[in-house]
């Protein structure tokens, strides 16, 4: 319903916006005002706070402070039900609709029209439904399955549902991640018609490209702060990059002393089928070896496909010169590799076991004696670790999901070191850890490389790759876009954000 | 963020809730609550006037164990399938088959009694095999797998002899599941053999802790490099292998092998699991734990007889005294 007398030149102003998880700072004074009929550009690094301010907007977190207005009066938006009501959509990466279920019974799910009899009333739904589907201009009938659409028309539908819930305000998140290039262009051609029609939009996206296609201003956030807002015709990407990763580097991170060896890792030709392609590099004796690049780029499938976990189509993997053989992580810990995954939770401990139990899980064999775990043995060398790796622990017995993050890394970190890896795989090494137990980590890495360790370090966080790399692997779509070597030059996170956009470094 | 990720076990154990506990009681929580009920029911039935006298005699004890012993040794198979998060609901139908290998092999083939035996645990074993090989290589639940072969073993059971018992077995065999050594009965030592093999097994080796880790995360047991499909084929292997123990010692109890033998004991050692503190969804179970829940299971059906309480009523009051048990543990839904 347009007001004919607008009450305020915005339809959504958040103020002073803070969220604080467990003393971590997630947002702090965070202010962003969208206008009437505008695509506005939400953009910042992993972490940057943009999911967090707007699952605020959408009511699946609560603010610690700050003020919403919603067209110009104060909004008290405490659930996502209270977000809707008030005209806020917000479009998943994963859309929330139901595979199983008809287009139209997905769009009025929970709010079907009803017969006189107080059944369904299917023949009025899929009337309804029509009626917005024809909105976005899509040719699916409204009796489709979702399952059978394809992942941009299951967008299509969730807008087309957030549109019949009387949408004005519609939060894109990386709506373009699973698209081809034409159907990002149809969504495009999308975006310019509603906004045509009065709504606003909140676009968030990794590809800057996009931004400056189709949105008219940005916004972006920085390690969970405010840094600017600008209109897109002012900036061009270089300073956009700029504003995203300005952050000085401070002694957040212990100096790299530890002067790599000789190659000891030669990967060759690895590929795997629309997630890695051509893929080539090396790792010397005591390096740290950092691999950059954005959610999606492949960097996740490049290490579980080295260390055996997922498999790949081709790929030469050679050890000191002699050519070895990884099929699965058996063999990956048997030829001298440690994995530390991204999921600590679901993938790196197992939350119900003790510290003790987690460290020798992946080395069960070297504490069997005659078919029995020797459990002292394991207390030995758990103790050990617990000590080495300063992990605070009331004990060894300890179970794992009582420990805090930080810790519960440090034991997946023993839990690699007691199988005798040589070569340790850290997949986002920090995350969800706060600061302090961050460094602890970071000084860990630099004496284990001292040791004549080798790891290699997966992170979203372009500070941390810069501060702990000895070399940077940047990938985008699969492929390696660029190798940067500090001993060679220092390392610039504008190129390497560029080569993680896509533009391949000369 | 997702810092409110499922935790298997930790919602129903209450494993990880009071902190003035030390890990290793807290661990065994909900065992000790079973202990708990468990002795106070054996304090009432031996201070309540009408079973007093016959329920505090060591017969009566020991004739418990031995009724007990076979739904106790599928029980503790059974800890290491809910444990892994799966079930194994064809257990009765390999008591049942493997009987009537028994059966067969020393009646119609005329085998001596060991070798029958042999040749029964093995045969039953094999249905473990296939759940197993069911569970590691194909995305079919336990659940659904082991439905099919619950019903292809009792159909072969009873196909053996066209729906026939075989009866007349040897005494020799007949003594496993009849006879006593220092009036202690075979079934009651065999039990407790399988409870220390199983606790072993499962407390002990790299099997029972992969077992453990695969209830929690399948994908962090896979990362450490543990092949997940072959301990899911031991577990279901294990199972099978429990039942048909079970199976040789119901068949020499009755002195005949019945095709219908076992039928709906999958639920009794089902229960025997989870009333000792194991968690359906996987993740929690302990064979201690399971055993208190199999002779709670026990004494209370002896209780009840010695009380002269109809057995279709005995039936209605076990069911509610399992819902009972998981409930005082797990409590009242979230309400929201």
């Amino acid at each position: 319903m347009p007001d004919l007398e607008k009450r305020s030149d915005y339809i959504l102003e958040m103020k002073d916006i803070s969220k604080f998880f467990f003393g971590n700072r997630a947002l702090e004074n965070v202010h962003i005002e969208i206008e009437y009929g505008e695509v506005h550009a939400l953009v910042g690094e992993n972490g940057a706070g943009k999911s967090t301010l707007m699952k605020i907007l959408s009511g699946a977190y609560s603010k610690d402070s700050g003020e919403i207005i919603l067209d110009g009066a104060p909004a008290d938006i405490a659930t996502p039900q209270d977000s809707q009501t008030l005209g806020i959509s917000i479009i998943y990466q994963e859309f929330n609709l139901i595979r199983g279920m008809s287009v139209s019974e997905n769009m009025f799910l929970g709010r079907e029209p009803r017969t006189m009899f107080g059944t369904i009333d299917s023949k009025r739904r899929n009337e309804e439904a029509r009626k917005w589907l024809d909105r976005v201009s899509v040719k699916f009938k409204p009796t489709d399955l979702v399952q059978d659409l394809s992942s941009a028309q299951a967008q299509f539908v969730a807008i087309a549902q957030a549109l019949s819930k009387g949408a004005k305000l519609i939060i894109m998140d990386e709506p373009t991640a699973s698209l081809t290039t034409k159907e990002t262009e149809t969504l495009f051609d999308l975006i310019r018609d509603l906004k045509s029609q009065g709504i606003s939009i909140i676009f968030i996206s990794h590809h800057l490209d996009e931004i400056f296609e189709i949105c008219d201003r940005v916004t972006v956030l920085r390690d969970g702060l405010y840094v600017d807002t600008s209109k897109v015709s002012d900036i061009d990407k270089d300073s956009l990059i700029r504003m995203m990763v300005g952050r000085e580097l401070s002694n957040e991170f212990p100096p790299r002393m530890a002067l790599p060896g000789e190659p000891l890792l030669e990967v060759k030709d690895m590929s795997r089928q629309d997630v890695l392609s051509d893929i080539r590099f090396h790792l010397r004796k005591g390096e740290i070896l950092g691999i950059y690049g954005l959610v999606g780029s492949g960097r996740t499938e490049l290490v579980r496909a080295l260390y055996g976990a997922d498999r790949r189509d081709n790929g030469d993997i050679a050890l000191g010169g002699a050519p070895v053989e990884i099929r699965s992580p058996h063999d990956g810990i048997k030829h001298g590799f440690g994995f530390l995954p991204e999921e600590r939770k679901l993938q790196g401990v197992i939350l119900g076991m003790s510290v003790a139990n987690n460290v020798t899980l992946a080395a069960m064999d070297k504490i069997t004696r005659y078919l029995m775990i020797d459990e002292r043995e394991e207390l030995k060398n758990t103790e050990h670790f617990v000590h080495s790796l300063n992990i605070k622990t009331p004990s060894a017995h300890t179970v794992v999901q009582t420990l805090s993050g930080g810790n519960q890394q440090k034991v997946v970190v023993a839990k690699c070191i007691f199988t005798d890896a040589e070569i340790l795989i850290f997949d986002e090494p920090t995350r969800g850890i706060d600061v302090g137990a961050k460094y602890e980590i970071y000084v860990l890495m630099n004496e284990l490389t001292k040791s004549g360790k080798s790891i290699i370090m997966i992170s979203s966080d372009l500070p941390e790759i810069i501060g702990m790399s000895d070399r940077v692997l940047v990938m985008w779509e699969g492929r390696i876009t660029g190798e940067f070597d500090r001993a060679k030059t220092p390392l610039s996170q504008e190129a390497i954000m560029k080569a993680a956009a896509g533009e391949v470094a000369a | 963020m997702a810092n409110n990720l499922p935790t298997p076990g930790a919602d129903e154990a209450g494993g990880i809730r009071g902190f003035w506990l030390s890990p290793k009681i807290q661990f065994y929580k909900p065992e000790i609550f079973a202990a708990t009920a468990f002795l106070a029911l054996l304090l009432f039935l031996s201070g309540y006037p009408k079973t007093s006298a016959s329920f505090l005699s060591a017969e009566n004890f020991l004739n418990v164990t031995r009724q007990v012993s076979m739904n106790a040794i599928i029980a503790c198979g059974m800890t290491f399938a809910i444990l892994m998060g799966g079930i194994d609901l064809s257990v009765g139908s390999v008591v049942a088959v493997s009987g009537m290998i028994a059966g067969d092999c020393m009646m119609r083939m005329g085998l001596p009694v060991p070798v029958s035996i042999i040749i029964a645990l093995i045969g039953g074993s094999l249905f473990g095999v296939f759940n197993g090989a069911v569970a590691a290589l194909t995305n079919v639940p336990p659940f659904i797998a082991t439905l099919g072969t619950m019903s292809v073993g009792r159909g072969l059971s009873l196909l053996f002899r066209a729906g026939y018992a075989i009866s007349d077995l040897p005494e020799s065999f007949n003594r496993i599941g009849q006879g006593d050594v220092f009036g202690i009965p075979y079934a009651t030592i065999i039990l407790v053999l399988m409870i220390f093999f199983s606790w072993f097994l499962l407390h002990k080796t790299v099997f029972g802790r992969s077992v453990f880790a695969l209830g929690w995360s399948k994908e962090t047991l896979r990362l450490s490099g543990v092949s997940v499909k072959w301990v899911k084929m031991r577990i279901f292997t294990y199972v099978a292998f429990c039942s048909a123990i079970a199976g040789v010692i119901m068949t020499s109890r009755v002195g005949s092998a019945q095709p219908m033998a076992g039928s709906g004991w999958e639920m009794d050692a089902i229960a025997a699991v989870v009333i000792g503190g194991g968690n359906i969804a996987g993740g929690r179970a302990t064979i201690i734990g399971t055993i208190i829940g199999a002779l709670l299971l026990g004494f209370l059906g002896n209780g009840l007889n010695l009380m002269g309480v109809s057995p279709y009523l005995q039936i209605i009051f076990k069911g509610f005294v399992i819902l009972a048990a998981v409930f005082a543990r797990s409590g009242w839904s979230e309400k929201r």
